[in-house]
C-alpha cells in the first residue's frame, strides 16, 4: 500500500472519527434535556471541537498536497457542497464558543442547538461529498461535474448516513453511560454496523470482490463483541472501545477500498503528487506527526486528566 | 454571450477570494497580536506588576478564544476556496510548492493546541511558569502559520522549484524541487515585511481599543487598568512601526528587480528612466499621468543608491502583462502616507513621554489612537490588495495567468452571495457577543477584588 495513501487516509479516519463523536455529541444535545449529560457533553466538546476543526484543516491542506492532480476533478465538481459545508462549519465554530461564553440559559440552549444543526449539515455534507467520491454516485468525472441531488439523496448515501448516525450515538451514549437503558444504545452500535456492511455491500460490491473485506468483516465483529459485553458489564474499558470502534470502522473502509475511487473507475494513485514532493510530504508528515502525538498527549494530560476541579467526564 | 458569462464568473472567483482573505486577514492579525499582549500582560503579573495585568490577560484570553474560533473556520474556507476556485493553480502549486503550507497545518496545530491549554488552565495550579510559556508557544505558532503561507505568495510572485521553460512550453512539471519555495527570491523580503506589517495593525487595533475603554473609564481603577493595558501595547508598537518601516522600504525597493512591471505600475513609471522622481499623487487621463507632485530624482535613490539610477518603466514590457495603472498608484500613495502618518503618530508619543507630558492620558491622543486602530487596518487592507492587483493579470508571475486557473463552474454565484450574507452576519454578532461577554464581567468589581 502507498505510503502516502496511507498518511492521508489515517489523517483523514481521525479527523472523520473525532467528526462523528462530535456529531454524536450535537445530536445528543439536540434530543437530550438532562442538564447533568449535557453539562459532561459541553465539558467534553469544550477542547474537543478545537481539535477537530485543526483535523479538518489538516487533512485539507495533506489532500491538496497527496492528489494535487485530483484538484481539477474535485474542484469543479463538488465547489457547492464543499463551500456550504465550509460555511456550516464557520456557524459551528462560531456558536460553540458563543456558548461558553454566555450565562444565559436560554441563550446558552440557542447557541447549542444552532451549533449542533450546523455541525448535523457539516458532516451531512462532508459525508456526502465522500460517499459519492468513492462510490461514483452523482459524479461525471470526464466532465468534473454533478448531479447534486443525486450526490446528496441517493439511497447508498442516505443509508450510509442513517449508519453514521447511529454509529456517532452509539460511541457518544456508550462514553458517557447516557442511557439507563443499555439495550437502547447497544441496539444503536448493532444497527449502525449492520446498516454499514449492508450499504457497502448493496452498492459497492468491488469492495467485496476479494477476501479481504470478509477478513475486515469478522475482525470488527468481533471487536464489536467485545465492546458491547464490555458495555453491558460497565467496564471501564467502554470509553476506550467507544473511541477506537468508529475509527477501526473507517479504517477498514479505507483498507479495503485502497486504491479504488469514483466507484472503481480510476485509482487514486492516478493522481497522486510526483515522488519528488512525495518524500518530502512524507518527512514533514513523520516529523510533524511525531510533533502532533506529543502535543496531543501533552493536551490531554493538561486538560483531561488533570482537571483542576477534580472534575472527570 | 457564454464568454461575457465566464469573464463574469471571473470576477465572482476573484471577489469571493478577496472578500474570504479580507475578512480572514484581520481575524489573522488579531489572533496573531492578542497571544502577544496575553503573554506580556501575564509576565508583568507574574513580576510582581499590579494585579490589572492578570485580569487584562484573562479578558484578551476570552476575545483571543472567540476569534480564533471563526478565524479558523475562515482560514478552512480560505484553504478550501484555493483549490475550489483556482484548480489548476493548486494542481502546479501542489506539486511544487505545497510544503510550507502543509507545515502550516503544523504550526497552526501547535497554536490551536496550546490556546486550548492555556485557556484550560488558567486558573488552575498548573504552575505559572508554565502557563506563561503556554502563551510563548502560541505566539510562536500563530507567527510560523503567517510565516508558512506567506512563502506560497512568495513564490506566486517569484516562482521556482520547476523548469519554467519546459512548463511553458509543454504544460509538463520537469526539475521539480519541492524545497526552492522556502528560498524562493521573494520569501526573504516578504516574511519580515507580512510580519510586521501584522503585529502593527493587530496591536494598533488593541491599542485602540484600550483607548477607548481609557476614555470611556469613569474611576481611577479603570483608567489605571485601561491605561497598563496601553503600555504594554505601546512598547510593542514601538517595535513594530519599526519594523514595518525598515521592511516596508526594502518590500518596494525589491519589487526593482524581482516584479519590475508591478514596481513600474506602482511608482506610475510609464517609461524607463535615469534619476527618476518620485511621483505623489496623481491621475492617469487618456493614456498620461497628470496633477501630481514629483520630488527630483528621490525615486532613483531610494530604489538604485543613486540620484542618476534607472528604473524600469512599464513600456519596456506588452501591455497585456501591464497590472491595471488606475489604483495601484494611489492605493501604493495611501499605504506610503498611511504608514508615515501612524509612524508619525507614535513618534510624537514617544517624544510627549520624553517631555513628561502623559500623552496616554490625553483625550486628543486617545481619539487620535482610536483612530489609527482603524486606519492601520485599512492600511494593511490597502496594501495586501495592492500586492495582488500588482501581480495582475498573473497568478504566478509569467508563468500562470488568473484567468487560466480560475473555476468557471456556475455554482461560484450563489456561494459568493452566502459567503458575504454569513461574514456580514458572523464578524459583528461575535464582537456583539464578545462585548456582552466582557461587559458581563463587572470590571471594576473584578479589578477591586
Amino acid at each position: 500500500m502507498n505510503f502516502l495513501y496511507i498518511i492521508n487516509y489515517v489523517i483523514f479516519a481521525v479527523f472523520f472519527t473525532l467528526f462523528t463523536l462530535e456529531l454524536g455529541v450535537a445530536l445528543t444535545f439536540l434530543k437530550n434535556k438532562d442538564e447533568d449529560v449535557r453539562n459532561r457533553l459541553q465539558k467534553f466538546i469544550g477542547p474537543l471541537w478545537q481539535l477537530n476543526g485543526t483535523f479538518a484543516v489538516f487533512y485539507l491542506v495533506n489532500f491538496e498536497a497527496t492528489y494535487p492532480l485530483l484538484l481539477n476533478v474535485v474542484g469543479y465538481a463538488y465547489i457547492i457542497p464543499l463551500m456550504v459545508a465550509a460555511l456550516a462549519f464557520i456557524l459551528r465554530n462560531a456558536f460553540i464558543s458563543y456558548s461558553g461564553y454566555t450565562s444565559d440559559p436560554a441563550k446558552h440552549d440557542r447557541y447549542l442547538k444552532i451549533y449542533s444543526l450546523a455541525t448535523l449539515i457539516t458532516y451531512f455534507l462532508v459525508a456526502s461529498v465522500f460517499a459519492s467520491a468513492v462510490s461514483g454516485i452523482g459524479i461525471n468525472v470526464d466532465n468534473a461535474s454533478i448531479e447534486i441531488l443525486s450526490v446528496l439523496f441517493n439511497p447508498f448515501n442516505i443509508i450510509a448516513f442513517a449508519g453514521l448516525v447511529l454509529l456517532g450515538l452509539f460511541s457518544v451514549e456508550s462514553f458517557f453511560g447516557i442511557r439507563s437503558r443499555k439495550f437502547v444504545t447497544m441496539m444503536f452500535g448493532i444497527l449502525s454496523f449492520g446498516i454499514l456492511s449492508v450499504a457497502f455491500a448493496v452498492y459497492l460490491p468491488f469492495l467485496f470482490q476479494g477476501s479481504l473485506a470478509l477478513y475486515s468483516l469478522a475482525g470488527l465483529t468481533i471487536f464489536i463483541a467485545i465492546y458491547l459485553f464490555s458495555l453491558l458489564r460497565g467496564s471501564g474499558a467502554t470509553r476506550l472501545f467507544a473511541i477506537v470502534w468508529p475509527l477501526l470502522v473507517i479504517l477498514s473502509f479505507g483498507v479495503v477500498e485502497y486504491p479504488a475511487v469514483f466507484g472503481n473507475t480510476a485509482s487514486l494513485l492516478t493522481y497522486m503528487t510526483n515522488s519528488a514532493s512525495g518524500f518530502w510530504i512524507s518527512v514533514v508528515s513523520a516529523v510533524g506527526g511525531t510533533l502532533l502525538v506529543i502535543y496531543i498527549a501533552y493536551f490531554i494530560s493538561a486538560v483531561y486528566l488533570k482537571k483542576p476541579n477534580g472534575e472527570g467526564y | 454571450m457564454f464568454g461575457a458569462l465566464l469573464v463574469d464568473i471571473l470576477i465572482i472567483d476573484r471577489a469571493l477570494m478577496g472578500f474570504s482573505l479580507a475578512v480572514h486577514i484581520i481575524l489573522a492579525v488579531i489572533g496573531m497580536s492578542l497571544p502577544v499582549m496575553i503573554s506580556a500582560a501575564e509576565l508583568l503579573s507574574m513580576r510582581g506588576g499590579n494585579s490589572g495585568y492578570k485580569v487584562l490577560a484573562s479578558r484578551m484570553t476570552k476575545a483571543l478564544v472567540l476569534f480564533f474560533a471563526v478565524g479558523t473556520a475562515s482560514g478552512t474556507v480560505v484553504a478550501m476556496e484555493l483549490f475550489l476556485l483556482w484548480p489548476k493553480f493548486m494542481a502546479l502549486a501542489g506539486q511544487v510548492a505545497i510544503l510550507p503550507v502543509y507545515m502550516e497545518v503544523f504550526a497552526f496545530f501547535t497554536e490551536a493546541i496550546f490556546i486550548a491549554i492555556y485557556v484550560h488552565t488558567f486558573d488552575s495550579d498548573w504552575g505559572k511558569l508554565r502557563h506563561w510559556l503556554a502563551s510563548v508557544i502560541i505566539i510562536i505558532g500563530s507567527a510560523a502559520t503567517a510565516m508558512f503561507i506567506t512563502l506560497l505568495n512568495a513564490f506566486m510572485n517569484t516562482p521556482v522549484g520547476f523548469n519554467i521553460q519546459t512548463y511553458l512550453q509543454t504544460g509538463n512539471l520537469t526539475d521539480i524541487s519541492p524545497t526552492a519555495v522556502f528560498s524562493s527570491p521573494s520569501a526573504g523580503v516578504e516574511v519580515p515585511h507580512v510580519l510586521a506589517t501584522s503585529y502593527f495593525a493587530g496591536i494598533m487595533l488593541i491599542l485602540a481599543y484600550l483607548a477607548y475603554g481609557f476614555i470611556k473609564s469613569d474611576s481611577d481603577v479603570l483608567r489605571r487598568y485601561y491605561g497598563s493595558g496601553m503600555r504594554i501595547a505601546f512598547a510593542i508598537g514601538i517595535v513594530a512601526t519599526l519594523a514595518a518601516l525598515v521592511t516596508g522600504i526594502v518590500s518596494i525597493t525589491s519589487l526593482y528587480s524581482l516584479q519590475p512591471e508591478k514596481y513600474a505600475a506602482l511608482e506610475a513609471d510609464l517609461v524607463p528612466m535615469a534619476n527618476a522622481p518620485e511621483y505623489i499623487g496623481g491621475l492617469f487621463i487618456n493614456g498620461s499621468y497628470k496633477y501630481y507632485i514629483a520630488i527630483p530624482g528621490l525615486q532613483s535613490l531610494l530604489a538604485t543608491g543613486s540620484l542618476s539610477g534607472s528604473v524600469p518603466g512599464l513600456s519596456s514590457y506588452p501591455q497585456s502583462t501591464w497590472p491595471p495603472l488606475f489604483p495601484l498608484h494611489v492605493m501604493f500613495d495611501v499605504v506610503v502616507f498611511g504608514g508615515f502618518l501612524e509612524g508619525l503618530l507614535m513618534f510624537l508619543i514617544v517624544a510627549m513621554a520624553f517631555l513628561r507630558m502623559k500623552p496616554l492620558e490625553n483625550k486628543t491622543v486617545l481619539w487620535l489612537l482610536v483612530a489609527a486602530g482603524v486606519f492601520g487596518l485599512f492600511v494593511l487592507e490597502d496594501g495586501w490588495i495592492m500586492e495582488e492587483l500588482g501581480r495582475q493579470p498573473w497568478i504566478i508571475y509569467n508563468v500562470m495567468t488568473v484567468a487560466s486557473a480560475a473555476n468557471y463552474s456556475t455554482g461560484v454565484l450563489p456561494i459568493m452571495a452566502l459567503l458575504a450574507l454569513f461574514y456580514i452576519t458572523v464578524i459583528p454578532f461575535t464582537i456583539i457577543v464578545l462585548n456582552r461577554v466582557l461587559r458581563a464581567e463587572k470590571l471594576e468589581e473584578v479589578l477591586k477584588a
